[in-house]
C-alpha cells in the first residue's frame, strides 16, 4: 500500500510551521524549521537512506515570509507524497518549487503582513484603545491573527491541495483586496489618530501635527530610524514641558 | 516605586514570551508594543499607563520590518520594560483619553527612553545569536544524515534558548536601570502630554509613510492641516 499524507500529518506540519524560526541563522536561514516541519512526513520514506536524503533536501538554505511558508510547506508535502509513490520527477520539483517561490512569496508576505496588516491593525488597535482601553490590544490581536493564522496554518492544507500550482496565491483576490485596504486604511487611520491626538486639550496638541509631518517625511525617506526619531521627539517634548509647564491647566 | 518578587517573576515570564513571539515561535504579535506594554502595565498594577506606552511605541516601531531578514529592534522585551516602568512611576497622572493615563513628563520620558534603549541594544545582540548557531546546524545535519528526525527537531528547538535568555536578561537590565532612574530622577511633575504627543505624531508619521512613499508630502500636509484644524476647533 502506498503511503499517503493524512490531514493529521498536515496538522503536524502546520504546528511545526508555528516554530519555523526557532533556530533561524544567517547561514541556512529557516532550513531547520522547514526540515522540522517536513519531518512530520517521515513515514513516507521508511528506508534509512531515503529518509536521510529526504531530511537533507529540506535542510537546504531557505528564507521566506513565515506566514507564506504555510502554502509552500503544503505544496512540498504534496510533492513528497508523489515522490514516495514513485514519481521520480517530483523529487526534483520539490527543490525547484522551493527555490522559485521562496523569494516571491517572501516579498508578497512581507509587504502584506509586516508592512501592511501589522501597521494597519496597530493603528486600528491604538484608535480603539483610546476610548475602550483593553479592547484595543485585543482587537489588534484578533484582526491580525484572523488573517495571519489562516494563511500560515490553513495555507498548509491549501498548498497540499494545489501542489506546485501555489503560485496562484499571488493572484488571489483576497491578496489584492488586502493591498487596497492597507494602502488606503493606513493613511485614513493615521490621520484619525492625529486628529484624536490633536484634540487633547493642552498646549501640547500643537506638537502632534508637526511631529507627524516630520515622521512622514523622515520615515518615507528612511533617513532616521523610528527609535532615534522618537528619542528626539522626547527631548523636544521635555524641553517644551520645561518652558510651558506653568501654562498647562 | 518598587516591584515585589511575584511581579518581577511575571514580568520576566512576559519578557520570555514576547522575546520568543517576535521571531522564534508563533509570531501572533503578542510581542508588539500595543499588547506587550499593556500586559506589562497590567502586571505591574496600572494597565492604562502601560497601554499609553504601547500606543506610542506601536507607531514608533511600525517601520521596523524584518524584510529580507534584516535585524529588528527587540520589540517584545523593550515594550515590557516601557509598560512596567510607566505603570510603577510615581507622581500625578493625566487622563489622555477615557482609558489612557499618562505619568508625568519625566517618568514618561524615562520609560520611553529605557524601552527604546532595550529595543535598540537587542538588535545587534539578536544578530549575533543568528550568526552563531553553527553548532546546532551541524547537529541538525548530523541527525539528517543518520535519518533521525527527532534529533533534528531537538537541534531546532535548542535555538530558542539563547533568544529566551537574551529577552529575560534585557528585561531585567531595563527594569533595574529604569527603576534607579525613576527613584533618583529630579522630583518635577510637568504634564506628560508634552512628551507623549510629539512621540505619538512621530509614530503616526512612521506608520503612514509605509503606504505612501511617493506621495508622502500630500499626506504629511493633510496631517498638518487636520491637526491644526482640530487644535483650532
Amino acid at each position: 500500500m502506498k503511503a499517503r499524507v493524512s490531514r493529521l500529518d498536515l496538522t503536524r506540519v502546520a504546528f511545526w510551521n508555528l516554530l519555523l524560526q526557532a533556530s533561524y541563522n544567517t547561514g541556512r536561514r529557516q532550513a531547520l524549521g522547514i526540515a522540522s516541519a517536513m519531518a512530520s512526513l517521515r513515514h513516507l520514506w521508511p528506508e534509512p537512506q531515503d529518509r536521510s536524503a529526504f531530511l537533507l533536501r529540506h535542510l537546504e538554505p531557505m528564507n521566506t515570509n513565515p506566514a507564506m511558508a504555510g502554502p509552500l510547506l503544503g505544496a512540498m508535502s504534496r510533492l513528497e507524497e508523489r515522490a514516495s509513490q514513485g514519481d521520480t520527477e517530483a523529487v526534483e520539483r520539490v527543490g525547484h518549487v522551493r527555490r522559485v517561490l521562496e523569494g516571491p512569496l517572501g516579498a508578497i508576505g512581507d509587504g502584506l503582513f509586516w508592512a501592511g496588516l501589522r501597521p494597519l491593525a496597530g493603528l486600528a488597535g491604538s484608535i480603539i484603545a483610546w476610548p475602550c482601553g483593553a479592547m484595543g490590544p485585543i482587537a489588534f490581536l484578533l484582526f491580525y491573527n484572523s488573517i495571519h493564522l489562516t494563511v500560515r496554518c490553513g495555507g498548509v492544507f491549501w498548498g497540499h491541495a494545489k501542489g506546485d500550482r501555489i503560485h496562484e496565491l499571488m493572484r488571489a483576490r483576497w491578496v489584492k483586496l488586502l493591498r487596497v485596504a492597507v494602502r488606503w486604511g493606513i493613511p485614513f487611520l493615521g490621520l484619525s489618530l492625529v486628529a484624536i491626538g490633536a484634540s487633547v486639550p493642552a498646549l501640547a496638541r500643537w506638537t502632534v501635527a508637526p511631529a507627524a509631518v516630520a515622521g512622514v517625511f523622515l520615515g518615507s525617506r528612511s533617513l532616521v530610524r523610528g527609535g532615534l526619531l522618537a528619542g528626539g521627539a522626547i527631548m523636544v517634548g521635555l524641553l517644551l514641558s520645561g518652558i510651558f509647564a506653568q501654562r498647562v491647566p | 516605586m518598587s516591584l515585589d518578587p511575584g511581579t518581577w517573576g511575571l514580568l520576566l515570564a512576559l519578557g520570555l514570551w514576547t522575546a520568543l513571539d517576535q521571531s522564534a515561535c508563533l509570531q501572533v504579535l503578542v510581542s508588539q508594543p500595543l499588547v506587550a506594554s499593556w500586559l506589562a502595565g497590567w502586571i505591574a498594577g496600572d494597565a492604562a499607563s502601560g497601554l499609553t506606552i504601547g500606543v506610542l511605541l506601536q507607531g514608533v516601531w511600525s517601520r521596523s520590518l524584518p524584510l529580507g531578514a534584516s535585524p529588528l529592534p527587540f520589540l517584545g522585551p523593550a515594550a515590557v520594560v516601557g509598560g512596567a516602568l510607566a505603570a510603577v512611576a510615581t507622581g500625578p497622572r493625566v487622563h489622555l483619553g477615557p482609558a489612557i493615563t499618562l505619568p508625568g513628563a519625566l517618568p514618561l520620558a524615562i520609560a520611553l527612553w529605557m524601552s527604546i534603549a532595550v529595543g535598540e541594544s537587542g538588535r545587534p545582540l539578536l544578530q549575533q545569536i543568528y550568526r552563531h548557531r553553527g553548532t546546532i546546524v551541524d547537529m541538525a545535519l548530523g541527525a539528517a544524515r543518520d535519518g533521525r528526525a527527532d534529533r533534528l527537531r531537538i537541534a531546532h528547538l535548542l535555538g530558542i534558548v539563547p533568544t529566551a535568555f537574551l529577552g529575560m536578561g534585557l528585561v531585567t537590565a531595563g527594569l533595574l536601570v529604569g527603576s534607579i532612574l525613576l527613584r533618583f530622577g529630579p522630583n518635577v511633575h510637568a504634564d506628560g502630554r508634552w512628551v507623549a504627543l510629539p512621540v505619538l505624531g512621530v509614530g503616526v508619521g512612521q506608520a503612514c509613510s509605509l503606504s505612501m512613499k511617493r506621495r508622502a508630502w500630500i499626506w504629511g500636509a493633510a496631517a498638518l492641516v487636520l491637526g491644526l484644524a482640530v487644535a483650532f476647533i
